[in-house]
Formats: C-alpha cells, sequence, structure tokens
C-alpha cells in the first residue's frame, strides 16, 4: 500500500514538472527504471554493432581493435554522464533537439535536431542491413547485394508493420531484447572461452600484416567499429514523458546502459579475439568475421543456435532503433520542424500510431541502404550524425552552463560538469572529424549534401517560423 | 468484474457474521504482493513441466510405438485444452491462491475442497521430490565426479531461498531458467535436424497392443503437461488476473504441445527408437548418438538440462507452497504455514516446511513410488474439480456464461471416465505401490475429522466466496 502511495505521489510531481516546463502530460507514465535502462541498452545492442563490424575493425588493426572498445568505451561513459545532467533537467521527449532548443535557443536546438535524426535514420538502416548481412549468410545464400537487399527489405517490412499495428508489442519486445542480448552474450562468451580458445592473452596486441607507419591511420580508422556500437544512448530520453520519476530514472538508465554493454562487449570482444582461428583465413573467409570465429570454434551446431540469439538481438535493435527514430520525426513535426509537418505528424485514428513517419523512415533507411551499400558507410553516416549533434549539445551546455548550475536535477555532476563537458566536447568533435575528412570518413560526401540542404531548409522555410513560434525558457 | 465475488453486494440472509471490515483485515494481513505478469505466470507454466521433454516420455516407445505414442500425445492434449478451458472460468470467477481448493470448495463443500487441496499438495510435493530424484540421477551419470548429494541440497536450498526472497525476483529466476530449458529444445531440434532419417522410425513396428498400449502410454505423456495447472495458483500474485492468466494458461498449453510433438518427431527419427525407450535422459542420448563428436554441443547441453531441472523444480515449489499457504489460511493446515514475511509478503513457512518432505521423499522414496502417488493425487485433483464443475454450472450460469463447447458436459463426463480409467490403470500396473496410495490418503481423510473439519476460517477468500455462494450472498469488498 505504501508502495503504491509513494507511486502516485512521484507520477503527481512528475506531472508537475512536466507542467513547469510548458507540456501538459498526455502520455500514461509506466515505465520504470529497468524500462528505461532496458531501452537504451537494447539500441546500444552490443551483439549487433559489435558482431557486425568486428570484420571492419580486425581488417584494419587486427585483434588489437579490441583497445578502441576500451577507449571510446570511457570518453562514451562521460558523454553519457554529461547528457544525462541535462536530462535531468529536462525530462521531456524528443531529447536532444528539446534540451539545446531549451538551454540554448530554437535554431540551435532545430540544428541538432537534424544531425540526430540523420544519426539515427543511419543507425536504423545500419542495425537492419547488418541483419540482412547475417540473415543471408545464416540462410546460407549467397552474400550478393541483391540478396542482402531483398533480406533488408523483409527485415525493414517486419520492423514497419510492428510499429503501425503492434505499438504495445514493441515494449514487450525491447524487455525482451535485454534478455536475449544477456543471455546471448553470456552463453557465447562462456563458451567462447571455455571450448573455442586458440590463442594467448598476448594475441589481443596482436595488429596483423598492418606496416609500422599504418597502425596510428588504422587504429583511428577502426575507432568506428567501436564508436557505432556505444552511441544512441539518448534512446531512452524519447520516452521521458512516460517514465516515471524521469529526472533520475532516464540518466541512471543511459549510465548503467553504456557500463553495462562495456563490459559485457569488452568481454565479448575478448572472447572472439583469443577463438580466432586465424586473422587471414577468418578474413578470406567471405564470411561475415563473428560469424566465421564462432562456426570454425564451437562447431555448426552450437553456430547455428548462438547465431539465433544474435540474429533476435539485431531484429529487436533494429526495432527499437525505427521506433526512437519516428518518436523524433513525431516530435519535430509536431514543431513543424520538418517539409510536410502536416502529414508526418499525422496519427492513425485506427492504430494510434503515426502511419506517414513509419513509412518516411522505413523508405528513407531502404533507400540509404541502396546508395550506399556498404555497411562501415551507413555506420559512419550514423556516427557522424549523433556524434555531431552531441557536440553541438555540449557546446550549448558549456556555454549555458550557469543555468544548468542553477537548475540542476537530482542527478547532477556538480563540480565535475565543466571537466566533464569539456572532454565530452572535444571527444564528439574528434569522432565527427575522422568520419567525415577522407579516407576515413568515405560518407563526408553525403554528410556535407545533407548538411548544405538543411542549411538551405533553414534559411528558406524555418529562419522565421523559429523566432515566431519557440519561446521558452527554463526560468 | 461483474463476476468477481470480492468486489460484489447483494444480501438476502441475515445469518451473515463475515462482515466487509473483518474480510478487509483478514486480506490485509494475509495477502500476496501483486507482482506477476503474463510472461512471469508463462514461464511458472512451461518451466514447472519441462522435465517431462528432458525425461520420462519415451517410456511410451515401449508399450506402444511412435504412432501409439502420438494417439496417446493427442488425447493427452485433449483432456488438459478441455480441463484447461475449464479452469480458466474457475480462475477468473474465482481468484483465490488455493486453486484447485477453491474450485472444488465451491461444488463440493469443505471435504471435497480440502480431499482437492490435500490432493494438489501431494502432487506437488511429491513431484519435487521426483524431480530431486531425477537430478540425483543425473549428476551420478553425467558429472559422477561431483558430489551429487550435496549439490542437489545445495540447488534445493538455492531456489527455496529465491522463492521466500520476493515473488517478483522468483518470477524473474523463473523467466530465466524456463529460458534456459526452452532453449535446450530449440538446440535439440537444430543438433538432430540434420541427422534424422525417416529409415529409423520403420526399424520396428509402429504400434503395437492397440488401445491396451495407448493406454499404457497416457501415463508417461501426462509428464509432459503435469503440474502447468499450478499457475492458476499464483492469481492472487497477477496484477491483471483475467487477463494474464488465460493467457499464460492456454498459450503454455500450446508451446508445450508444439513442442511435444517436436520432440516426439526427431526422437522418433534420429536413432533407433526400441533403443530409445530404455534411455533414461532421451534427449542426451539421441545427441550423443548422431553428434557424438561435437564436444561442444554435448556438454552444453548436458548444463541446459540441469537448467531444466531447476526449473521444474522452481515452479514446483510455487505451486506447492501456495497451496498449502491457502489450506492454512482457510484453517485445514496449522496457522504457522500462513505466515509471511513482513516485507515482501512472502509465505516463507509454506515454502519450507513441505520442502522438507520433498526432500525427505526424494532421498528415502523409490522412483516408481512417488510416482505413482504424484500420478495419483493429480488425476483424483482433477477429478474433484471437474464434478464440483458439473455441480455449480446449473446453479451458477452467469459465471460459465460462455458456451463453449470445450467445457460441454457431455465433454466433462468422457474427461471422468478417462479419469477413473487412469486411475484404475495406474493401480493395476503399480499394485505393488497402491498401498502407498490406501495408506496416505486414509490419513488425509482421517486427519479432516480430526483436525481440519474442526478450525475452517470463514474468512478465508475461498471460504467466504463458497459461503456466499451457498447463501446467495455477496459482500462488498474495497
Amino acid at each position: 500500500m505504501d508502495f503504491d502511495k509513494r507511486l502516485e505521489n512521484q507520477i503527481e510531481k512528475d506531472i508537475q514538472h512536466l507542467r513547469k516546463l510548458g507540456y501538459a502530460q498526455e502520455l500514461y507514465r509506466t515505465i520504470g527504471g529497468f524500462s528505461n535502462f532496458a531501452i537504451t541498452f537494447s539500441v546500444i545492442s552490443i551483439l549487433s554493432g559489435l558482431m557486425t563490424l568486428y570484420g571492419y575493425g580486425l581488417g584494419l588493426v587486427g585483434p588489437f581493435s579490441i583497445w578502441t572498445w576500451a577507449i571510446v568505451g570511457l570518453f562514451q561513459l562521460m558523454v553519457a554522464l554529461a547528457l544525462g545532467d541535462i536530462a535531468s533537467i529536462y525530462p521531456l521527449a524528443g531529447g536532444v533537439y528539446k534540451w539545446t532548443g531549451r538551454l540554448g535557443n530554437p535554431h540551435v536546438g532545430w540544428f541538432c535536431g537534424c544531425f540526430s535524426l540523420l544519426g539515427w535514420l543511419a543507425c536504423t538502416a545500419g542495425i537492419q542491413f547488418g541483419m540482412g548481412v547475417f540473415l543471408t549468410a545464416y540462410l546460407g545464400f549467397e552474400l550478393s547485394a541483391p540478396n542482402v537487399l531483398l533480406v533488408t527489405a523483409i527485415i525493414i517490412t517486419a520492423h514497419s508493420i510492428i510499429n503501425i499495428f503492434g505499438i504495445r508489442l514493441v515494449a514487450k519486445i525491447t524487455d525482451f531484447s535485454v534478455g536475449v542480448h544477456i543471455i546471448g552474450a553470456a552463453v557465447l562468451v562462456g563458451l567462447l572461452l571455455i571450448f573455442g580458445r586458440n590463442n594467448p592473452i598476448e594475441y589481443i596486441l596482436h595488429v596483423g600484416n598492418v606496416p609500422q607507419g599504418m597502425i596510428f591511420f588504422n587504429f583511428v580508422q577502426a575507432l568506428l567499429m567501436s564508436a557505432w556500437t556505444l552511441t544512441a544512448f539518448d534512446a531512452s530520453t524519447n520516452v521521458s514523458e512516460e517514465s516515471i520519476n524521469p529526472s533520475k530514472v532516464v540518466p541512471w538508465g543511459m549510465v548503467f546502459a553504456v557500463v553495462c554493454s562495456w563490459v559485457l562487449g569488452s568481454l565479448l570482444l575478448l572472447s572472439l579475439n583469443l577463438s580466432l582461428p586465424g586473422l587471414k583465413e577468418t578474413l578470406d573467409s567471405g564470411f561475415p568475421a563473428a560469424l566465421y570465429v564462432i562456426r570454425t570454434a564451437l562447431g555448426t551446431t552450437m553456430y547455428k543456435f548462438i547465431t539465433i540469439f544474435i540474429l533476435l538481438a539485431q531484429f529487436t535493435a533494429g526495432l527499437s532503433s525505427q521506433t526512437v527514430s519516428i518518436r523524433i520525426v513525431y516530435s519535430f513535426s509536431r514543431d513543424k520542424g520538418l517539409p510536410f509537418s502536416h502529414l508526418w505528424k499525422n496519427v492513425s485514428s485506427k492504430y494510434g500510431t503515426p502511419v506517414y513517419s513509419v513509412l518516411l523512415i522505413s523508405g528513407a533507411a531502404f533507400l540509404l541502404c541502396v546508395i550506399a551499400p556498404s555497411l562501415h558507410l551507413i555506420t559512419s553516416l550514423s556516427t557522424i550524425g549523433l556524434y555531431f549533434a552531441y557536440a553541438i549539445t555540449m557546446a550549448v551546455a558549456i556555454f549555458e552552463r550557469r543555468k544548468i548550475q542553477a537548475n540542476h536535477g537530482p542527478f547532477h555532476l556538480g563540480k565535475f560538469r565543466f571537466p566533464v563537458q569539456v572532454i565530452s566536447l572535444l571527444w564528439t568533435i574528434f569522432i565527427t572529424f575522422i568520419m567525415v575528412v577522407p579516407p576515413v570518413g568515405q560518407s563526408g560526401k553525403i554528410f556535407i549534401l545533407a548538411t548544405v540542404f538543411i542549411t538551405f531548409y533553414y534559411f528558406a522555410a524555418m529562419r522565421k517560423q523559429l523566432g515566431a513560434e519557440f519561446k521558452y525558457t527554463l526560468e | 468484474m461483474d463476476n468477481d465475488y470480492s468486489n460484489i453486494s447483494e444480501s438476502s440472509g441475515d445469518d451473515i457474521l463475515i462482515t466487509p471490515k473483518i474480510i478487509n483485515t483478514f486480506l490485509r494481513n494475509h495477502g500476496l504482493n501483486k507482482e506477476l505478469r503474463a510472461k512471469h505466470l508463462f514461464a511458472f507454466g512451461i518451466g514447472t513441466v519441462i522435465t517431462g521433454f528432458y525425461t520420462q516420455w519415451n517410456l511410451g516407445f515401449g508399450t506402444t510405438g511412435p504412432f501409439g505414442l502420438l494417439a496417446a500425445m493427442l488425447i493427452v492434449f485433449w483432456f488438459y485444452l478441455t480441463f484447461f478451458s475449464m479452469l480458466v472460468r474457475f480462475s477468473v470467477n474465482y481468484p483465490f491462491a488455493g486453486g484447485p481448493y477453491a474450485y472444488a470448495r465451491q461444488g463440493l463443500g469443505s471435504f471435497g475442497g480440502y480431499l482437492a487441496g490435500a490432493a494438489t499438495t501431494l502432487q506437488f510435493v511429491c513431484a519435487s521430490a521426483l524431480v530431486l530424484i531425477i537430478i540425483r540421477k543425473y549428476l551420478s551419470l553425467i558429472y559422477p565426479e561431483l558430489p551429487g548429494d550435496y549439490l542437489v541440497l545445495g540447488i534445493f536450498a538455492l531456489l527455496i531461498t529465491i522463492h521466500i526472497t520476493s515473488i517478483w525476483f522468483s518470477g524473474i529466476a523463473q523467466i530465466f531458467l524456463t529460458g534456459t530449458a526452452l532453449s535446450g529444445i530449440v538446440l535439440f531440434f537444430i543438433g538432430s535436424y540434420d541427422t534424422g532419417q525417416i529409415n529409423n522410425l520403420m526399424k520396428s513396428p509402429l504400434i503395437f497392443d492397440g488401445w491396451q498400449g495407448v493406454l499404457t502410454a497416457l501415463p508417461a505423456v501426462m509428464w509432459f503437461y503435469l503440474g502447468m495447472e499450478g499457475i492458476t495458483m499464483s492469481v492472487e500474485e497477477t496484477r491483471k488476473p483475467q487477463r494474464d492468466l488465460p493467457l499464460s494458461l492456454m498459450s503454455g498449453l500450446g508451446t508445450v504441445f508444439l513442442a511435444s510433438l517436436g520432440v516426439l518427431y526427431f526422437g522418433a527419427v534420429s536413432v533407433d527408437w526400441a533403443h530409445l525407450k530404455t534411455a533414461d535422459f532421451p534427449l542426451s542420448y539421441i545427441l550423443s548418438q548422431v553428434q557424438r563428436q561435437d564436444e561442444v554441443l554435448l556438454a552444453t547441453f548436458g548444463l541446459i538440462n540441469m537448467g531444466a531441472f531447476l526449473a521444474s523444480l522452481h515452479g514446483l515449489i510455487n505451486g506447492y507452497s501456495r497451496q498449502v499457504y491457502a489450506l492454512s489460511r482457510a484453517g485445514y493446515l496449522p496457522n504457522f504455514l500462513s505466515r509471511m514475511r513482513t516485507r515482501h509478503q512472502t509465505p516463507f513457512l509454506a515454502v519450507i516446511v513441505p520442502g522438507l518432505f520433498s526432500i525427505a521423499i526424494g532421498f528415502l522414496g523409490s522412483f516408481q513410488t512417488v510416482a505413482v502417488l504424484t500420478l495419483f493425487s493429480a488425476m483424483l485433483m482433477y477429478l474433484l474439480v471437474i464434478i464440483s464443475y458439473l455441480k455449480i454450472r446449473k446453479p451458477k450460469p452467469e459465471i460459465f456464461y460462455k458456451r463453449s463447447l470445450l467445457c460441454h458436459p457431455f465433454i466433462l463426463v468422457i474427461n471422468l471416465g478417462l479419469l477413473v480409467i487412469g486411475q484404475i490403470s495406474l493401480i493395476y500396473q503399480f499394485f505393488s505401490s497402491a498401498w502407498v496410495i490406501f495408506i496416505i490418503y486414509s490419513g488425509v481423510v482421517l486427519y479432516y475429522y480430526l483436525r481440519a473439519g474442526k478450525n475452517i476460517r470463514n474468512e478465508a477468500p475461498e471460504e467466504n466466496a463458497a459461503i456466499s455462494t451457498r447463501n446467495k450472498v455477496r459482500i462488498e469488498v474495497k
């Protein structure tokens, strides 16, 4: 009884806080701390991100690529802490777009939202395309572009159907996803370490046949593997208005998800590297590298069994990512921030979902897979978008740090705020930079094209509107 | 909710001594935490019966052959489909921890309810003991170097501790254990998929001993489903019982049916099934025959097999503890058994005390005798619940408003006939164990007349609902 009473009081406080921020409570507050963690954890999805790009990192610096995970993990934890500091003040759906708009001004918020949306869209496409590659290989089809695109199209369709007709199912699948990730990763790591070990622990210092002068350069390129996986942890901020005590559970959900993913991901990479049958043999196999290692180390039956977990994890991660992208589009178009906003914000009275937003995200994701049918192209575009949005958020947060200090929420960094924000800003700029500048940033052209379009659209349609309609301050 | 007895008011009797205030006070002191959802119930249901996939079912090959076994499986599935359809109606109208005791109490009075409750308790306590015996045997076969008996005791103590900690934690643990056990079935399918040959099916006669063989195989097939009804006893701990209980019970039944067909098919085509009938652990045996070079697979499957046994044990602990708790709360068993932990509201003594009986039976009893007692108790409980249903169906048409074919009296009478034949067949087959049934049930009846029947507490929800029904009284509880 006491627990129920406390819960009711907390929900009442959350509604009051939302009212102070200028919004009415329209959604049901049912999401607790675990579900918040679950959403972020399943979008980070080590079983889809790391497994998909494992071969990419291996090709550049061999098993030494594991150290990219250590570095990225450390800095991303800083970013998660810095974002959590802001999320605690603004528990609003829309994430970084809403934060920067309120902390800074609507113009910078809109730009930040555009890059975040670009990043999320490419992130969704990357997970779906990665699963397309794995599923094609698992089903025994040739890994040709038409085959992979066909399988990817089926996956995108399945995600879209769930998002249109079964939005209640999405929450259940997200909770299920945590179990799949933890059990799948634990079983895989355990089996590889017990039965599949081929190499000594020193093997993780091996860089393959990379010439001495190229190691640093290749290592920087290999950062993509880890940087793309350990990102998108602002996913849970999009359900802030449906969470109970979001000022506390959303930031902690992000931080826990990053730490758990960091630990599990380290073990996963370690076990894969120690079970590697041979670097050249793996890279030349014509098969996704992670799957090849598993098949060689554990035998065909266990490979077929374990890959079911990996595919399930990829499917649920793709679904969560698509759901977040749809929410961003919906939230953005509700504020008339996109062309044809009236269309995207339209919620179907029959299904209660923004059907056109679903179709927009699905169509755009598939189009991206068609025009850039290479995993690291899509994933690097996603990394650029997401990290650049974080960089804008960090810059605004540093500029407006007094505002944060004066209004801090229950989760705050105190005297560590400034150094953490500065480190996060430098880190996100660094990652954006290396992903844009050739030859690492092969998707730089797409990014620059998108930036030109966004800027053009801003001056053509948004500048006046943003100045007139968006007036909100924290005070 | 118009069918919920705990929420309605209409009185035509002046002889009511149980006021809403008394009931509210009673429930405050004896209420369980509502923490479970459909996924937890599904896990408890499937987990309880999952051991039946890893052992025992293959004995049916020896009595009737693969086609006969299939026929037995269809009969048992049909029985459980109709029985669970009836349980669903019961459980949403009488959402009490007593489960079968509460249902039988409605139509058969306090003695009938008590007998059904005692049979349920014996079924779950003895089934736990059976799983303990199976684990001891399994450990001695697969891991002979380990101190099996101590390990079994340690595992049981761990599961009891999990159960006492909180029902939420227990539900999470059960999801994990059941997930492990189900993934073992998937692993078995994958491991035997490529190696199956239809020739194996034809090596020996596909059916023999006619209908007698099929009937003899029924007890072996019952292990696939026996105990799944235990989730009806978690109804007081379920957040949305009206929705979650029917959903989990029927989806669990469907899952078990499909998985059992798969296990039968792959079992019959992977090896010469005539050899399978004597295997203690058929799935492990098949994989060790068809994938003998794959050490990783066999070692992993060995561990998963253990996970399945733990899932069953944990589910059975949940079953017996809720039944003992309900019987104690209503005064049939000593009151101390319904004492709860103050923080998480778990009936800790109802978990521990019957658990000690399970351990004693598991270490002292013979497998055959305990198995016969379990099956007999289960069938007796089914019998009493069906009779109760038939008795109260006419006077309470508004409760069982759905004119479902599955719950038609004609179908239920056939089920009763099947159960009576099953009881007779069981005693006939294992006549040497019948004396145990006689002694134990004599003790159960004697206890009722000496103590249990004299201490009934009418404020317990099961009793209260039955009295209200009899007196046509409805009591509002806020």
